[in-house]
Order: structure tokens, then C-alpha cells, then sequence
């Protein structure tokens, strides 16, 4: 069984990962639970 | 809205994530499984929010069962974030099993009205419409109902992973009929909403390791780092042994979403009698291994503890799966036949 990722989905991955590490941060999270963001 | 953040979600259709799985000519990426999985994994590890899972089930079960009209209505806005559409089956008497049902629709010309209560919808107070089974002529059928129509009641609430949630009350509200073939586009709409939940909670667990090896490299007692004795390094070994079953067990359910019904539903219940047992626990091997800081609320790694509780429960829980698996049992495992 092949479990490589295509270049595309690699792409897709990388771009979701860095505006999770980017944009939802730990702190970001935690305003979102309190009141819906920063 | 707290646990939701509408900015949040509209970012995520600027990553093209909300029409992942609708066709181009909707305005979607066209893409598939396990596309959904990649996203959704980086999603559990990020501790996102927003409830993607329900817009790739909105997506799947529109595509799958809807008449062609109506799928061209909807899946543009769904695809572009501006339509937040959200599976709202739950009911208080039916536990996990999708066949039962109180909720009822009456027909009155082309369009239909729905008498329902469904519990722990995903952003229900902030959703732009709903995924509806209701009972049609004492079957169950799916229906579409905007949450503005009237005769819609919604009570918001934060779940305990910091995630929003509602009780929606339907009285005599408009709906639109998607299929009359309601158990089996229900199915379908868990089953996308399992392998969702189990790569959600590899990105999770994923994330989980790495923090307490990180907690364990750092935290010093009798002058070391604590990583250095044995007997919790056996206990991250466990770990990470219940993480790769876990791993395996979702690309597995990804794999067979696109099988015959009666093969996916199997599946899926596998899958999450895996991921439920593993995600408990590694969280809670977790909050073991960092001691009181593992459930400090500050803490990010209390946050990855909640959610995997959270998650095991979601889409029917450990005990509910393992009881499909069971019921599902053949005389033989079909691994020659």
C-alpha cells in the first residue's frame, strides 16, 4: 500500500499548518473560547 | 460569539478549506478524503474551533443525495464560507443511533414543515442553516432548514473543549427536502463526520506527545530532567504506540469512505472504537505525566486533554462503536473472502 502524499496535498497541509501556527495561536484560541477572537 | 469566531471561519475559506470536498463547478476545490484528513488533522492539532467537519458533511451529503437544483443553490455559498451549514441530528432520547428519531415534517405544497429538538449542534446559534433528519411519512428523511426561517429557537452554550454549541427548536419551521433516502444520507453524514473526528484526533494526539516529551525534557526533579527515568519514558512509549494504532486506524477510515455502505459503516465504527480508546488515553496519560500543570488552565496541553474527552464522544462514543462493531460481526472477519 502507497501512503505518499502527492505534491498537492503536501502543499495543502504545509499552507493549513502555517496559518494554524500563524493566525490560531495558543493565545488566540484562548480569546475565541472567551469572547469569539481577539 | 464565545467558542466562535465568524472571522475564524471566513479564513478558512480563504485557504479554499470550506470547498475542499465541492465540485469546481459549485466554486470548490474538488477535492477528496483524504485532503479532509490532512486539513483535519492540522485543525485538531491547532485546537480549531470552528466546525469544518460539519461543512466537508454539508458538502458530501449535498453532493451525494440532494437533486442536482439544489446542490447549485447551496454549495457556491457553502464553498465560499458564506453559508455555514451544520448537521444537527442529536436528540436527547437517541443517544448515538442515527434510525431513531422524534423530530417530524408535514408537507404542505412544495415545501415542508419541521417540529423538532435537536441537542449539542455544532455553532447552532451561529449557523447560517441546518442539516435536519426529521420523520416524513413515519421514514426518515434529511431536510435543509435556514436558521432564519421562522419557528426557529436556538440556546447557545460553550462545550467543555471551549467549543460552541446549541439546543435548536424547530416549530413548524419551512424546510426544503434534500432526500427521502434520510437513514442513509444520515449514515453518510456520520460517517464523514467519524473519519473527520479520528484525523482531528491524530493532529491532537500528534500534538499532545510532543508538549509532554517537551514537559519531560524540561521539568527537572532530584537535579535531572524527569525524561530521563525510565519508568515514565516506558509510559511515553505507550503513548506513542496508542497514537500509530490510532494513526493507522484514521487513514483506514479515510480509505473507506467511498465503500458500499454496510463495508464504511463498519469501518468507521473500527476506527473509532481505536481512535476513542487512544485518545483517552494518551490524554490522560498526558495530565499524568505533567502532574497539576497538565490541567492548569494556562496551560496549553490542559487544552489538548479537552478536547480529546470532547472528541470521544462525539459522533457516538466508544462504547456506541464498539457495539456496531459488534452488531456488525459476519461469519467470517472478510479478510480471504
Amino acid at each position: 500500500m502507497n501512503f505518499d502524499l502527492t505534491d498537492e496535498q503536501v502543499q495543502l497541509q504545509d499552507a493549513v499548518q502555517r496559518w494554524v501556527d500563524k493566525s490560531y495561536t495558543f493565545d488566540h484560541y484562548r480569546a475565541t473560547v472567551k469572547h469569539g477572537g481577539l | 460569539m464565545a467558542g466562535f469566531d465568524r472571522d475564524n471561519y471566513a479564513q478558512l475559506a480563504d485557504l479554499g478549506l470550506c470547498g475542499l470536498l465541492v465540485a469546481q463547478d459549485h466554486g470548490g476545490l474538488g477535492m477528496g478524503p483524504v485532503e479532509a484528513m490532512l486539513v483535519m488533522q492540522a485543525l485538531g492539532a491547532g485546537l480549531v474551533l470552528e466546525p469544518l467537519t460539519h461543512t466537508f458533511i454539508t458538502s458530501s451529503v449535498l453532493a451525494r443525495f440532494a437533486p442536482s437544483d439544489l446542490q447549485a443553490r447551496w454549495l457556491p455559498g457553502v464553498a465560499s464560507g458564506e453559508t455555514l451549514a451544520v448537521l444537527a441530528w442529536q436528540e436527547r432520547s437517541s443517544r448515538y443511533r442515527p434510525e431513531k428519531c422524534e423530530a417530524k415534517a408535514a408537507p404542505s405544497q412544495q415545501i415542508y414543515a419541521l417540529t423538532a429538538t435537536k441537542n449539542i449542534v455544532q455553532a447552532g446559534d451561529q449557523a447560517d442553516a441546518f442539516i435536519v433528519p426529521a420523520l416524513l411519512d413515519g421514514a426518515l428523511a434529511l431536510f435543509w432548514v435556514e436558521s432564519a426561517a421562522s419557528g426557529v429557537q436556538t440556546r447557545g452554550y460553550l462545550t467543555q473543549n471551549g467549543s460552541r454549541a446549541a439546543d435548536v427548536t424547530l416549530n413548524q419551521t419551512q424546510a426544503t427536502l434534500i432526500t427521502r433516502d434520510g437513514l442513509a444520507a444520515l449514515e453518510l453524514a456520520i460517517d464523514v463526520g467519524l473519519a473527520a473526528a479520528c484525523a482531528q484526533g491524530v493532529g491532537l494526539m500528534d500534538k499532545t506527545l510532543r508538549l509532554t516529551a517537551d514537559y519531560l525534557n524540561t521539568r527537572k526533579q532530584f537535579g535531572v530532567a524527569i525524561g530521563t527515568f525510565q519508568a515514565l519514558r516506558h509510559r511515553m512509549a505507550d503513548m506513542k504506540m496508542q497514537l500509530e494504532l490510532a494513526r493507522s486506524m484514521s487513514y483506514y477510515a479515510t480509505l473507506k469512505l467511498g465503500a458500499p455502505a454496510a463495508e464504511r459503516r463498519v469501518a468507521l465504527a473500527r476506527a473509532k472504537v481505536q481512535l476513542g480508546q487512544s485518545m483517552r488515553f494518551v490524554g490522560q496519560q498526558s495530565v499524568q505525566l505533567h502532574g497539576g500543570i497538565g490541567v492548569t488552565d494556562e496551560y496549553i496541553g490542559s487544552h489538548y486533554f479537552k478536547h480529546l474527552t470532547q472528541l470521544e464522544l462525539s459522533f457516538g462514543d466508544t462504547l456506541h462503536h464498539l457495539g456496531e462493531v459488534s452488531n456488525r460481526m459476519g461469519e467470517t472477519a472478510g479478510v480471504f473472502a
